[in-house]
This record gives structure tokens, C-alpha cells and sequence, in this order.
């Protein structure tokens, strides 16, 4: 279980999230929805623990564990994985390393290089990457696509316990969206009490993924929780509404 | 891979039908694939010919106290050098003077080094010929308290049409040091193709972030991307891989 309580987050001075608060139970699905700039992405690097951040007040639980005192690394290996919106280009360093050292880093144990590409063409075969792509320097030439591919391998790799997806939808075709959506979607059939957080601006990715909630957002915190029908409202009517009528949102309207 | 010992800054004799050695000249009259090791030097004075339409693939390593390289390479009609070179010498001055003597002759420098101390190099590439191409790539690790100069310059007169120039220099400091790099073209000529990138910088923290959200600690996302950096520009051969793959474990992400 995810917990953030009263959460308040700044950078360079400036405050991005306040009193945010949200719980995600084993096993279910949220989706957070909201216009550019109103602190989504923060959210998720934050969780990740990325030190240009800096939280003021609050804390975020996970399992029982103060993420505040755990580093990036150790926090990945609670279980925590971040889909990120731009994967890093990292030149040299092959993604085939890269993945080695990042299993053989959450399982506390060297894996056997034979087990390896066994797994790694099995994850590549069922998103229909490209086998090149394992041997070349990490995300360096790929397309939009085979970056969020290579996301989507990584998470079948690690086995996370709580995902996030930060807009893994943009920069995918139809087909591609298809094939990430429908993998993540089997990865929780097969593993029902990994949590998911997506971070969306479509309701595309949440045909794959249906959320159990749906939040939306602004200003560095949630306005209001619905389910899978807010999005598609959402879709339908935009965010003004909801960004209109934030002054008379009252606590029943948010899950805090 | 042949292997040529520089040792005490001697030439050790060696039986190579292929290879002219006379004082510290080294003559390559066909195409094949070498390696020089520099052992126990600090003075190592050499000319490397590649005669006419041959290839060489040079692997130079060395691993010394505090060394002075000049090394002059002549490269002859259509002949084609390709260079890979890793260092981790205590400290290093070196002069390199790389004669593109004839049409169509080409080199690919490829220099990766893990750097202590005082450390300063001179690489100077003369396009004496039309249709010649450099390619000239660094890739440095700039460890705590070391001094890292490079001076490339890069020359082509006028009248020497076709000509295609690369420096790319890439310094990645742990720690406190000293960088510069000064990349220098000098261009006379309006028919060339003429590129350069220069970076002196810490690791990205973007990166260590993305490597770290992995399950990756901070010691082993530096040590993944030191060893990418180093290992990609050079791509030595499994023995050579294991030796630079043994300094990088002693140095670790520091």
C-alpha cells in the first residue's frame, strides 16, 4: 500500500504539490488526470525519490517504509518502478548491461547471463521489439515508441510491486499503445496485487487499463476522485469544470 | 591481434613478415590487426608508417608512471588507421603529430583514459593531401585533483579540396580537477567538411536517476557509465577488456 499524507513539495523555491494526500491499496489501479503544469510528473519523481525536490511537510509510506529515508536505488528495490514520460539516452552504456545489472541490483543476486537473454527475448517477443535494440547503448536511437517498449521490458524484468506509468501513452502510435497497454494489462493479470499509478492526459491508455479511481487534478493537489466514468467526462467536457469549481470542492469530493 | 612490446621504451624485436621495424620506426606494409603495449616506460619516441592502400587496426594500451609519449603516425595513399588507445598512467605529456600524407588517406583516433595527476596532450592532424579524413574521438575520466589539457588542432591549406575533419573531446570529472580542451581548426580551404564538439562536465544526475529508479546503486550507475563511456569508444578485444574492466573495479564510482 502507497499512503502520502499532507505531502508539500517545492523546488528552486517554488511549491508544486501541497496538501496532497492519497492512498493505493494492493492491487488497485489510479489514474491521475490534469492539465499541463499542475504538478503530476512531480509527483511521480518525487515518489522516485529524485533529490531536485524537496518535500516540507508530509511523508509517503510504502509497505510500512518511509520512502523519505530511503535513496532512488533502494526505493526500486521495495519494489517501486517509474515509467518514465522521456527515458534517459545514456551513450556506452548498452541496454543489455544496463538490464543485467539492474536485475541482478532488485534480486541481490549476480543472474545467469544464459537465464537472461532467455527472459529478455521472451519480454522483447510479446511487445515485438526489435532484439537489436538489447545490444544497443540505452534508449540512444530509439524511437518514441521503442523507448516506451523498453519501459514496458524493464517492468516485466523487475516484477515491481507499485508501477508508475507517467504519460507512457505519449509519443506511441495506435499500434504501439496497443501492444504496451495490453502487456501492462497482463503483467497485473499475472501479478494482481502490483498497484499501478498512471498519469495521463488521454483515456486511451485507461481502455487497457481500467482504474479502479481517477483523480484529477490541479494546483499540486487532487480536486476530485471518481471512477473510470470521470475520465471519459473528462474526455468529453475538458478540465474546466472541475478547475472552475475548485474553490467549492469539499473534502467528500476527493478521496483524502 | 599481433602484439608489438614497447618495453623501457625499447622496441622489443619481433618476426612479422608484415612489419619493418628500424630504430623507432615501425612500418606497416599490409593490412592486419595490431596491438602495442607500452611496459616500464616514461619516454617513448615512435613513427608508425602505414604504407599505401593498406588497413591497420592499431590497439595501443598503456598503463605506466609518469610517461611522455611523441608519436608521429604517416599514413600513406588510401591507407586507413584505425586507432584505439586506453591509457591509465599516473601521468602523461603527449605529443602526437598524425601526417595524412596522401589523397584518400584516413584515420579513426579513438582515445579513451582514466586520468590521475598531471596530464597534457598535444594532437596535431595535417590534411596534406586532398580527400583526407580525420576522425578524432577522446573520452576521458578526469579523476579527483588531475590536471587534463588537450590541444587538437587540425590543418588544412588551401588548394587541399575534399577533406572531411572530427574532433570530439569529452572530459567526465569526478571530483575537483582541472579541464580545458582547445579545439582548433585551422581551415584554408572551402571545399572541407569540418566538425567539433567539445563537453567538460560532471556525470548527468538525469542519468544516475534513471539508472538509480532501476534498483541500481549510486556506485554502480557511476561505474556503468564510466565503463560505457571508456569501453564504447574503444571496443578492445576480451583481454583487454578484462585488464580496463580490472582498473575500473579498483576505482569503482567514486
Amino acid at each position: 500500500m502507497l499512503k502520502i499524507n499532507n505531502l508539500e513539495v517545492s523546488t528552486d523555491g517554488k511549491t508544486i504539490l501541497k496538501d496532497f494526500n492519497l492512498i493505493i491499496n494492493d492491487g488497485e489501479i489510479h489514474a491521475i488526470m490534469g492539465p499541463n503544469g499542475v504538478g503530476k510528473s512531480t509527483l511521480s519523481r518525487v515518489i522516485m525519490g529524485d533529490s531536485n525536490y524537496k518535500i516540507n511537510n508530509g511523508d509517503i509510506i510504502f509497505n510500512g517504509d518511509n520512502l523519505s529515508a530511503l535513496s532512488t536505488d533502494e526505493r526500486a528495490k521495495k519494489g517501486i518502478f517509474l515509467a518514465m514520460q522521456y527515458p534517459m539516452e545514456i551513450e556506452g552504456v548498452s541496454n543489455q548491461d544496463f538490464l543485467r545489472t539492474a536485475i541482478s541490483s532488485i534480486n541481490n543476486k549476480r543472474i545467469g547471463l544464459y537465464d537472461f537473454i532467455l527472459k529478455c527475448e521472451k519480454g522483447a517477443n510479446e511487445l515485438s521489439m526489435n532484439k537489436d535494440l538489447i545490444h544497443r547503448s540505452l534508449n540512444v536511437g530509439f524511437s518514441g515508441g521503442e523507448k516506451k517498449k523498453n519501459e514496458v521490458l524493464q517492468i516485466k524484468l523487475l516484477s515491481p510491486k507499485f508501477i508508475i506509468l507517467d504519460e507512457l501513452d505519449s509519443g506511441l502510435d495506435v499500434d504501439s499503445l496497443r501492444i504496451v497497454g495490453e502487456n501492462i494489462k497482463k503483467y497485473k493479470e499475472e501479478n494482481k496485487k502490483t498497484s499501478i499509478l498512471i498519469i495521463t492526459h488521454h483515456p486511451k491508455i485507461l481502455e487497457y487499463l481500467k482504474p479502479d479511481f481517477v483523480h484529477v487534478m490541479n494546483n499540486g493537489r487532487i480536486l476530485k476522485t471518481g471512477n473510470y466514468s470521470l475520465a471519459n467526462e473528462i474526455e468529453k467536457n475538458g478540465y474546466n469544470e472541475y478547475l472552475n469549481n475548485e474553490n467549492i470542492m469539499t473534502k467528500e469530493d476527493t478521496n483524502e | 591481434m599481433n602484439k608489438i612490446r614497447i618495453v623501457n621504451n625499447n622496441i622489443i624485436p619481433f618476426i612479422d613478415d608484415n612489419v619493418i621495424i628500424c630504430d623507432n620506426n615501425i612500418t606497416f606494409s599490409n593490412s592486419g590487426n595490431y596491438y602495442i603495449d607500452y611496459v616500464n616506460s616514461n619516454n617513448v619516441k615512435l613513427v608508425i608508417n602505414i604504407c599505401d592502400n593498406k588497413c591497420i587496426h592499431l590497439f595501443e594500451y598503456s598503463n605506466n608512471k609518469d610517461i611522455s609519449f611523441n608519436i608521429k603516425y604517416n599514413l600513406g595513399s588510401n591507407s586507413s588507421l584505425i586507432l584505439s588507445k586506453f591509457y591509465y598512467n599516473d601521468m602523461c605529456n603527449e605529443n602526437i603529430n598524425i601526417n595524412l600524407n596522401k589523397k584518400g588517406a584516413n584515420i579513426k583516433y579513438n582515445f579513451s583514459s582514466i586520468n590521475n595527476n598531471d596530464n597534457f596532450y598535444k594532437i596535431n592532424i595535417y590534411h596534406l593531401d586532398k580527400s583526407t579524413s580525420s576522425d578524432i574521438c577522446n573520452r576521458i575520466i578526469s579523476r579527483s585533483n588531475s590536471t587534463n589539457y588537450f590541444d587538437i588542432n587540425s590543418y588544412v591549406n588551401n588548394g587541399i579540396k575534399d577533406c572531411y575533419l572530427n574532433q570530439s573531446t569529452k572530459i567526465v570529472t569526478l571530483g575537483n580537477s582541472d579541464n580545458r580542451i582547445n579545439p582548433n581548426m585551422f581551415i584554408g580551404e572551402e571545399d572541407t567538411t569540418a566538425i567539433h564538439a567539445s563537453t567538460i562536465g560532471n556525470i548527468s544526475e538525469e542519468d544516475l536517476f534513471y539508472l538509480m529508479s532501476r534498483g541500481i546503486s549510486y556506485k554502480d550507475a557511476v561505474k556503468l557509465i564510466i565503463k560505457g563511456m571508456i569501453l564504447s569508444n574503444i571496443n578492445p578485444d576480451m583481454d583487454i577488456r578484462k585488464k580496463i574492466l580490472d582498473i575500473l573495479d579498483t576505482i569503482g564510482g567514486e
